[in-house]
Parts: structure tokens; sequence; C-alpha cells
């Protein structure tokens, strides 16, 4: 095989062609999908919670993408029913993610809907769970003498914060929150045909 | 040398700003796309005037490696810059664009380069040919008709049409023929003249890391198979499969070309060639424990977390003690870089012996380990 511009071009158009297959025929399968009735777009508190989210990498212990119980009991871990596309439209990254060192993510608003126990955890996650490994985020957070009048006091137990101060938290810590709280998917699913459920569902399982 | 400097400082300006929080939030494709344009005009110095360098060439033939390097030039920018176009992919839409992506850099971009240096260091070092001409074709073009195609066998079970899942896992399994094929052409070569292992340190990098390619490859195919994956999804054993290819081929690889090539290209020989064993046996030590203490905690998690009877938690727990295998073998294998950075150090600014290739009757390259390389 000796000549340079016949290789190049018939190199490309094999990968045009994967193209076609793996991006634009999703695509054009995907972006034609109405968002969900039960589904309202980010507020901005919401997105500025979710960009925090990207940047302090949640994605790489987190999954949000619960499977069917014909593949995983992720159901029944309280994660919720088995998520498709529609699920995602206002999502942008997407945040699917690829590991479970932490549980998926995708219906913890539902699943766990306190903001007090949710910013707890993100202070310190081993003052509920103590065998955890996730880190702890103080520095989303204030530790101060006294609260002020805005001021949103986390109740963190007194022998995870330092002594004699009450926790407060920073605004992004809030927002980060607000979008965690968002993520509730437990409205009736749509286009159920556009999802992968890992095997072919058996008839009599 | 424009392209060099380039790519090194959007390299580094892109680990700073990721580093600050500053990342575009999907995996392999972390970099901000601001960044990623330096990266693409820095490549773009590289490639263009190789590919020129190429089609001016006074010899006819071209050797497999040249196949490989000049598609892996072409694949990747148009890889790189469709997946970073800000503003034009979102949702489980974003998703199938993502791992086009990133599996396509594997097989596409990191594959290439660790296969077409193995392909020229293996037969070079050793002074004896590449077993057959036909394996080469086949291995090249089958890679490029099945990889490109692979990438959805990281969302089975996920928010993305069966169809385009069910297509990745064929091609991930159509895979093992371009795997075999290569693997012919080099581990008979390699493994068929031991005496070479023993000889050359460079050449020792090289082959193990390709073997290293076939087993990563054909494990990745059994990982895409549905039944094998409902178990490995979102856990470790993942991890330690991608770092076996990545680290235990593409970086073996590389290591044993720079050790190759450096003298040659410098005239200095390497000033510390007990540190080249040193650098060899850490990071294969380290890799052996990072990679088996991975495997053997993501399958105990994969099990754990199809088990419904137990809390979720428990797959967690599970993995700690083999977290802790991963930190030690990383530790050596740490310890194995820093050893190669001295080497390099001294190699470049300081006191070196001129390096020359032995005329001897033993291959030169093999002569040579006198002086380490």
């Amino acid at each position: 095989m000796n000549r340079v511009l016949p290789l190049i071009i018939v190199a490309l158009a094999i990968l045009a062609f994967a193209t076609l297959f793996l991006v634009a025929g999703p695509a054009m399968q995907i972006r034609s999908i109405d968002a969900p009735d039960g589904l309202a777009p980010y507020t901005q508190a919401q997105l500025n919670g979710r960009a925090e989210y990207i940047s302090q990498g949640c994605v790489y212990c987190h999954s949000q993408q619960p499977r069917s119980p014909e593949q995983a009991p992720d159901v029944l871990r309280g994660w919720g029913r088995p998520s498709t596309p529609a699920d995602y439209v206002y999502d942008e990254p997407h945040l699917l993610g690829t590991m479970r060192t932490g549980p998926d993510l995708l219906n913890v608003g539902a699943r766990l809907p306190s903001q007090g126990w949710q910013l707890t955890h993100l202070y310190q996650p081993r003052a509920i769970v103590p065998q955890s490994i996730m880190p702890a985020f103080p520095y989303l957070f204030e530790a101060k003498d006294q609260a002020e009048d805005d001021d949103v006091v986390v109740p963190v137990p007194a022998r995870y914060r330092p002594e004699g101060k009450i926790i407060v938290a920073k605004q992004q810590a809030l927002d980060l929150v607000d979008y965690l709280l968002s993520l509730d998917r437990t409205y009736p699913a749509e286009r159920v045909d556009l999802r992968d459920n890992g095997f072919v569902a058996k008839e009599d399982s | 040398m424009i392209g060099a400097v380039v790519w090194n400082l959007a390299l580094l300006a892109g680990l700073l700003a990721m580093a600050g929080g500053w990342n575009d939030g999907l995996e392999w494709l972390e970099i901000p796309w601001q960044i990623d344009i330096f990266l693409a005009i820095g490549g773009a110095c590289f490639a263009i005037p190789l590919l020129y360098t190429a089609a001016a060439r006074k010899v006819s033939h071209i050797y497999v490696t040249g196949w490989y390097y000049m598609a892996a030039l072409v694949w990747f920018p148009m890889l790189f810059i469709l997946a970073n176009l800000p503003g034009v992919h979102s949702g489980a839409q974003q998703a199938t664009t993502n791992w086009w992506f990133a599996h396509n850099v594997l097989g596409m971009w990191l594959t290439p380069l660790g296969l077409g240096a193995a392909y020229y260091f293996i037969p070079k070092i050793i002074g004896k040919p590449i077993y057959s001409y036909r394996l080469s074709l086949l291995g090249f073009w089958a890679l490029a008709l099945f990889y490109s195609q692979v990438g959805m066998h990281h969302l089975i079970g996920g928010p993305v049409p069966t169809w385009v899942v069910s297509l990745s896992v064929v091609q991930s399994v159509m895979m093992v023929i371009s795997v075999i094929a290569v693997a012919i052409n080099q581990h008979t070569l390699s493994l068929g003249n031991l005496w070479a292992w023993k000889e050359s340190l460079p050449l020792r990098f090289v082959a193990l890391g390709a073997i290293m390619y076939t087993l990563a490859s054909l494990q990745g195919s059994l990982e895409a198979v549905r039944a094998f994956n409902t178990i490995t999804h979102f856990t470790h054993y993942t991890v330690a499969h991608a770092h076996l290819g990545v680290y235990g081929f593409v970086a073996m690889v590389l290591f044993g070309g720079v050790y190759y090539m450096l003298p040659r290209i410098t005239g200095r020989a390497w000033p510390m060639p007990w540190a080249i064993s040193l650098h060899f046996w850490l990071v294969v030590a380290g890799f052996a424990v990072y990679f088996i203490s991975l495997t053997i905690g993501g399958w105990l998690q994969g099990m754990a977390m199809l088990d419904a009877s137990k809390d979720w938690l428990e797959s967690m727990e599970v993995t700690i003690p083999y977290l802790t295998g991963r930190s030690l073998g990383g530790t050596l294998m740490t310890l194995g870089h820093l050893v190669f950075a001295a080497n390099l150090a001294v190699l470049f600014f300081g006191r070196t012996q001129a390096f020359e290739e032995d005329a001897d009757d033993v291959s030169p390259s093999v002569a040579a380990q006198s002086q380490g390389a």
C-alpha cells in the first residue's frame, strides 16, 4: 500500500462511515425528542449548581443513568426508573457518568429531598455515612462564630465542625444543592423505545 | 518546533485549568475548548509537515508503520474537532458523540501510534522482518473498519437506542480479527527471539507493550459482550482495563521508543543504563499490582452491585483493600517514572558519553546494549 493520498482518503471515509452510525444516526433520533411534560428546564441557580458539579468532578464517582430491571437492581436501590434520552434534553454537557464509587444520582432529588441533609453531606460525608470515601467539601462553606440574617446554617453535628463555630453554606454550596434537588425524573418515562435494556426482555421474567 | 512548544504549553494550560476546576464536563474531553484550539494548532504543526514528508518521499514503498501514523494523523483532528465543537452537542446525543470520540481516541489515535511503533522497533532491534505483509494489511484495515464503530459499548444499558449499542458490541467482537493478525505478526517475532529481550532494554518495553495490546483488546472484546458488561460497567474493572491499554500498551511502547531513539537523535549514550532496568522492573511490578488489584476489586464490586440483597454501600466497601493495592502499585509506577525522568535530565543537562552504534555481527541496536540502549 504505497500511495499517500488514497490511503488518507479511504481512512477518513471509513471514519466518516462510522460517524454516520454512531453520531449522526442517534442524533437524528434523539434531537427530535420533545421535553417531557414532567421535566422543567433548569433555573439559573440550578445551572450554577450544575457548573459546580462539573467543576468539582462529581461525575467521576457518580453516574446519572439508572439501568432497567431486566439488567440490574438499580430501581430497587431507590435510584429510579430506567432513564431515556428524553430525560436529558436540558443537559449540556451530559453527566451520565461511568463509575459508581458513589450511588447513581439521577433521582437523588426525589430520594433525598432535604436541603439540610445534602448540605451536611457535602460539608462532611462521614458525618452521615461513616464508611464513606467521598471527599469532603468544606471550602464550599464558611465557619463562623454567629449566623447573620440571610445565612443558611448547616446542621452539622458538633463533633464534625470546628469548636464553637457554626457552618454556613456559601452560594456555591446552595446552588449545588439546588441542582441536586432538581435531579428528579420520577415522572412517567417517555421514549422508552430509545433506550438500551442490556438484554432483550424475556417474556417469562 | 513551533508545534512542540504550542502543544506543550497548551497541555500545561489545560492541566492548570482542570486543576482549578475549569473543565468542559466530559470524560476524555475535559480540557476547555478554548485551550483545545491551541492543541489543534500545535497538532497541525506536526501533522502537516509529516504528511507532506510522506508524500514527498523518494522511496516508493510505505512500511506498515507509515500507514498507521498517517491514518492517525488525519483521524485524530477529525475526532478532536467534531467532539469539541462548542454548542453543537447536548443530552443523550452528546453521550454518543462523547463515546464515539473517547473510544476512537484509543483505537484510532493511541493504538495506531503504539502499533506503528511496535511494528518498527521490534524488527529493527531484532534484525529480522515481520512475518506477513498480508496480515499487516488485514490488521490495519480491520482496525479502521471495526474499531471506529465500537464506541457505544460504553453505553450498554444506557439511555441510547439499542441498535447503536448492538452495532458497537458486534464491532467490538469483530476487532478480534485485527488483534490476532497483529499479534501473529509481532509476537511470533519477539517471542521467537527471546535472546533479544535480554540484550535490549528498549525492546523489552516495546515487545511487552505490544503483548499488552493483544491482551487488553481481547479483554475489551469480552467486556463489550452484554452479559459480561452488566457486571463490569461502572466498576474499577473498567479502570484496570483502560490502564492496561493506555499504560500497559501505549506508555510501555513509548518508553521503549524513547529509550531507543534518544541516543541516536542526541548522539549521547544513556548516562545510567542500570536506571533503565530499574524503571522497567518498577513499572512492571507496579502495574501488575495495580491491574490485578483493580480487576479483582472491580469484579467483586460489580457482583455486589447486582446483588439486590446487598446494600449498594457494600459494593463500595468491598473495593477498599483493592484500592489500597491500587495506591501501592501506582506508587511503584511513579517511582519508575521518576527514575526515567532522572535519566532524561542527566542525558540532556549532565555529562554523558558519546553514543556509538557498534558494527558487530549482531544487530547494531543490540550491540549498543553496553551503553544502555
